[in-house]
């Protein structure tokens, strides 16, 4: 089983629509997918539906008071399964900080989903704490969202610098422009400059993808031609080989 | 706790595509999707070992290739494709993969076999809560049984549930809603089963089980005309395989009906008309010799891994040649046994004998033949008489066997102990469970162990015999050389049954055994 995470210390910058989308076509490749909404705000929950609420709150998880396969609730998208947000989420930094090994405590939430799952995908809230921290000990595989701007260059140079200031382990970062207007020239320059290992797959900004939340459904989904739709497509190819997930070619 | 509701129901029969959602609107708030046709071939192994594992496997053409899905009972699919056509697909022809690695221990050396082309037009229907998220997903199938140079046969239109996880409690409430308001009637048969019904096979597939209900009232040439009858079934059914050649099960099968037939007719003799003595013991046996060579073959070469792995890794290579040869040997025992098989010999017992059974259990003696004189004994007694006798007969063989005794007194012993299982399985059902199970249990150690025995030195000395022929070969002295490692470890494993004898003989013998069979079946078993 593989885990990947969307994360950005930014918000706003499309990680829950990478994750529901990538989720999406992830299952729709045969790969037997988990969505773990980690933003206590539960937007990937609400696209999907489902109520943002886990019995016995995120304490109960870390603490393995429950069992996480019995918290988890099935898509509309056949093959991609959800655990989902709960506002006790926002406390979860307090609740590491009082327990050992705080940064551990995320990896062996996941563990009795081995077997049952190919894939986790972990859409995180955009911060950079003990939850965070959390995540990287967890992840094989960091999705990182960039708008192509300064800003956002400089958070992705301040995780690799984290990252490599730490002594635990460390995930692979692969970031990707995200919310891309072509007509923006500051945008188009920044693609063009981008340092190797960016991804090459773009997600434009788009209004299929804004509509999201209208229409509660990933955009591959509702409106499975749309070029947004095609962006996540060829974002999956890429990341599922670069990364060497399940069902990646 | 209450029994679980059925996952699984049967439409009404007028109930049409477009009807279904209104059908099931009346009782559930379902939204229907979108429709679509779905073309598949169901596979399975002659006796359903998919179905029995809770397993599914269907194959799709798709560009000259078949498209394998296998559908898992929790609800997961694995995939393979394989080269087209496939009308038999044994484990080996699987490509490496998750298919094969689940589908290999399950159907071991039986091929897989296309049961039944099915067209079904498939609506998905979704129950949707107040969030119009959808909780439990049904499929309405409208299902098209497909036959070569027929017209297609429509077969009974299913709705099937399906859980979304983490809504337990609104699946249980629909299921409950379909079986109990709607009315639905549960499918008690697959659908498998009922295209293989339709398309005039046998549903749950080809067994080695009797399921004859014997009444203990019954005369005994009468039960035992109705037991032979449905052996001969049995060969029946096993033929069309044993003649392709679909698998080694199908001959194995055969034999096995044909085995217990002539112990039946030996062991009831004394209920049974003369005749069946003279000609018709006579022409099973003719079946079963000419069947014999291509089996033990077969027994051979479906234990060649085990065989080669028993000898030293840098002689087994020497036992290639062996390998080619007993293939090529199979080929022409296979030609000889087909022509048999279809020999005018083989078709007139195919026709007259179970005539004559059928004359035989509606109780009347075919042609001018005087009835045996045991032939209206109630079968419960006749049985038992012959249960009684066999059992005190291999315990008394058993216990003059020592170690100094020669290899056919062990032999002779194997063979009675087969005619007390074969009692016990056509006739066990009529005597207390409490004795037969310990006795048949007993048994089977017993036989186990003197089937090794048997089997090694009928092995060793094929293997001698096959290098006798090699040995004139030019380059044969590496596989010589590997046979004689091979031969020597086949000796070895009949000596380690042969110590273990005594110990399963005391198990078959022991106090508790003897004495349920004396008072389930007489004094003389004591």
């Amino acid at each position: 089983m593989k885990v990947v995470a969307t994360y950005s210390i930014k918000g706003g910058v499309g990680k829950t629509s990478a994750a529901v989308n990538l989720g999406a076509l992830a299952a729709r490749n045969g790969v037997r997918t988990l969505l773990w909404d980690l933003d206590p705000q539960g937007a990937a929950s609400y696209l999907f539906r489902v109520k943002p609420r886990v019995k016995g709150g995120g304490e109960a998880l870390v603490t393995g008071r429950t069992d996480v396969l019995d918290r988890v609730k099935g898509t509309d998208v056949e093959g991609l399964d959800l655990l989902p947000a709960d506002f006790s989420y926002r406390n979860l930094d307090l609740v590491l900080h009082d327990a050992k090994r705080p940064v551990r405590r995320l990896r062996p939430v996941l563990r009795p989903l081995v077997g049952e799952f190919d894939l986790v995908i972990v859409d995180c809230a955009p911060s950079i704490s003990l939850v965070s921290e959390g995540v990287f000990e967890a992840a094989d595989a960091l999705l990182v969202p960039l708008i192509p701007s300064t800003l956002s260059l400089r958070t992705l140079a301040q995780l690799r610098d984290f990252l490599a200031g730490s002594d635990g382990h460390r995930p692979r970062v692969a970031p990707f422009f995200s919310m891309v207007d072509a007509r923006k020239k500051l945008h188009r320059s920044v693609i063009e400059e981008a340092e190797a290992g960016v991804l090459t797959a773009t997600i434009p900004a788009a209004t299929e993808v804004e509509l999201m939340g209208v229409r509660r459904s990933p955009v591959v989904v509702s409106a499975p031609r749309s070029r947004a739709a095609l962006a996540y497509e060829a974002l999956w190819d890429e990341a599922a080989r670069v990364l060497a997930l399940p069902g990646g070619g | 706790m209450p029994p679980e509701p059925p996952t699984s129901f049967l439409l009404p029969p007028e109930t049409d595509g477009p009807a279904v959602a209104p059908l099931l609107g009346e009782y559930l708030d379902v939204h229907a999707g979108r429709p679509a046709t779905f073309d598949r071939t169901a596979l399975d192994t002659a006796d359903r070992r998919l179905a029995r594992a809770g397993l599914a496997l269907d194959g799709r053409h798709r560009s000259g290739r078949w498209e394998l899905t296998l559908h898992h009972p929790e609800g997961g699919i694995d995939e393979c494709s394989v080269p087209a056509p496939a009308d038999r697909l044994p484990a080996d022809a699987l490509p490496d993969g998750p298919v094969r690695a689940c589908l290999a221990p399950v159907i071991a050396m039986r091929a897989l076999l296309p049961l039944a082309h099915l067209r079904s037009r498939l609506l998905p229907l979704y129950v949707l809560d107040g969030e119009a998220k959808t909780v439990v997903r049904l499929v309405a199938e409208h299902p098209l049984l497909v036959r070569r140079g027929e017209p297609a046969r429509p077969l009974r239109a299913r709705l099937r549930v399906d859980a979304v996880r983490g809504y337990d409690g609104a699946y249980a409430r629909v299921c409950r809603r379909l079986a109990g308001d709607a009315g639905l009637e549960p499918a008690g048969q697959s659908l498998l089963d009922e295209a293989v019904v339709a398309a005039g096979g046998k549903p749950g597939g080809l067994s080695g089980k009797l399921d004859v209900a014997l009444d203990p009232r019954w005369r005994a040439d009468r039960a035992t005309a109705v037991l032979l009858r449905r052996l001969w079934t049995q060969v029946d059914e096993q033929l069309p395989g044993t003649l392709a050649d679909l698998d080694t099960e199908f001959l194995h099968d055969l034999r096995v009906a044909v085995r217990r037939s002539r112990s039946l007719l030996k062991e009831l003799r004394s209920a049974l008309p003369a005749q069946c003595r003279s000609h018709w013991a006579v022409e099973l046996k003719w079946v079963q010799e000419v069947t014999g060579p291509t089996r033990d073959v077969d027994v051979t070469l479906l234990e060649w891994d085990d065989l080669r792995a028993s000898v030293a890794p840098a002689l087994a290579t020497g036992l290639e040649p062996v390998h080619r040869l007993l293939a090529g040997r199979r080929d022409d025992d296979r030609k000889a046994m087909v022509r048999h098989l279809r020999s005018a010999r083989f078709k007139k017992l195919a026709a007259a004998w179970p005539a004559y059974l059928d004359e035989l259990a509606a109780s009347r003696v075919p042609g001018d033949e005087a009835p045996g004189p045991d032939a209206g004994r109630p079968i419960v007694d006749a049985a038992a008489a012959r249960i009684s006798t066999v059992y005190g007969s291999i315990k008394r063989r058993g216990r003059a066997v020592t170690d100094a005794s020669p290899a056919e007194d062990l032999h002779d012993l194997r063979k009675r102990g087969k005619e007390l299982r074969y009692l016990l399985e056509h006739f066990g059902g009529l005597y207390p469970a409490e004795v037969v199970r310990p006795m048949v249990s007993a048994l089977k150690g017993l036989q186990n162990v003197l089937g090794c025995f048997q089997d090694r030195q009928v092995q060793g000395e094929y293997f001698h015999a096959l290098a006798t022929d090699l040995a004139g070969d030019k380059d044969s002295t590496a596989t010589l050389l590997a046979m004689g490692a091979l031969v020597e470890r086949l000796f070895e494993q009949q000596a380690e049954a042969r110590a273990d004898f005594a110990r399963r003989f005391a198990s078959f013998t022991a106090p508790a055994v003897r004495s349920g069979v004396a008072s389930a079946f007489g004094a003389g078993a004591g």
